[in-house]
């Protein structure tokens, strides 16, 4: 099933203007931040094959990119860095992260959809739907946003740490990750509160986090 | 507006939206915006005329060769420019205001534009698709 614009429309019919759509990737992952998403789209923005960033191949979701970046009323990008999600937990680093994604967004929204959590600190009406990224459009969109900006993230860390292939697997604890992880223990992007980063043994060794948690 | 474009071609794009300001000031436009930039493009001028919010292209082309600056608004850029402008709009809230969309061409002349050719309202736009 595609996604549609059920509940923007929703929302539009209870006098909310601009509808945000939010979500996250890189919840998952051993390594690198996490990032979100905000994406305000236009009423009659069509975005053909638009869909949960996890039922689009590569190349479909980098086409998505462009396609979203140009058309949409507004995109927000906010991340939490590695250090901020062993510093609080990673559902509150992904709550950062979406603050952080709307703070970005210009024009303002006046309503959020958001992929399954809810923004206590964020004082706008919101709608927490489970699955979200399948459902809306606006989720989609953002998912697709912030599933391709990570990605690219992740490309930069491949080059800065080889040796861990970045590349193949974003950071998700795959077999291969597992295993070069365990042969070369934690590189600087590895999140410390990460059980597999923890048992490698090789957790204490980054300086305290100094800054930049709120 | 290829990647072949050179300095001197960009430095003359300028000076045409100097000029072309300058025009729509004698004609008693109110300039509101200039370069608004984002990430899918920038519009070059937006104006008050009036009631009317005006969104106008400055085209400014030394020769009339590949058909002058008169040919430079195609679908496609129009489509962009009905996008940036719904942007635009959302940004400041602005609900269904009046609005149009003009082109200013600035033709010939080596160092500075020596025509200018205001078309107003040149193409027109569904007002659904400027509302956010």
């Amino acid at each position: 099933m595609q996604p549609t614009d059920f509940f923007e429309t929703e929302a539009r019919r209870c006098g909310y203007r601009l509808v945000a759509g939010l979500d996250e990737a890189g919840r998952g992952p051993l390594a690198g931040p996490v990032v979100a998403a905000a994406v305000i789209l236009s009423r009659r923005c069509l975005l053909p094959g638009l869909n949960d960033s996890k039922q689009v191949a590569e190349p479909d979701r980098e086409r998505l990119y462009e396609a979203i970046a140009e058309r949409a009323l507004g995109v927000g990008i906010g991340l939490a860095s590695e250090r901020e999600i062993d510093a609080l937990n990673i559902l509150e680093a992904t709550r950062l992260a979406m603050s952080r994604a709307i703070q970005a967004l210009a024009p303002l929204p006046d309503f959020l959809l958001i992929d399954a959590v809810s923004l206590p600190s964020v004082s706008l009406p919101q709608r927490a739907i489970i699955k979200g990224d399948g459902l809306s459009v606006s989720i989609a969109a953002a998912s697709i946003m912030a599933k391709v900006t990570r990605d690219r993230l992740m490309l930069d860390y491949h080059r800065r740490y080889p040796q861990y292939n970045f590349l193949a697997h974003k950071g998700y604890p795959t077999a291969e990750h597992l295993r070069r992880l365990a042969e070369h223990g934690p590189c600087d992007i590895h999140r410390r509160s990460f059980r597999p980063v923890l048992e490698t043994g090789l957790g204490g060794l980054r300086e305290p986090i100094g800054e930049s948690v709120q | 507006m290829k990647a072949t474009m050179n300095v001197g071609r960009q430095a003359f794009g300028r000076v045409g939206e100097t000029e072309a300001e300058r025009f729509l000031r004698r004609k008693g436009y109110r300039i509101l915006d200039r370069n608004v930039r984002s990430p899918s493009g920038e519009i070059d001028l937006v104006a008050q005329a009036g009631e009317v919010l005006v969104f106008v292209e400055v085209k400014a082309r030394r020769t009339d060769t590949l058909g002058g600056a008169g040919q430079a608004v195609d679908g496609r850029k129009q489509a962009r420019l009905i996008r940036l402008a719904a942007r635009y709009l959302a940004r400041r809230r602005l609900r269904q205001p009046a609005c149009r969309f003009d082109v200013v061409l600035c033709t010939g002349g080596t160092d500075k534009p020596e025509a200018i050719e205001h078309i107003e309202n040149a193409f027109e736009v569904p007002g659904e698709d400027l509302r956010w």
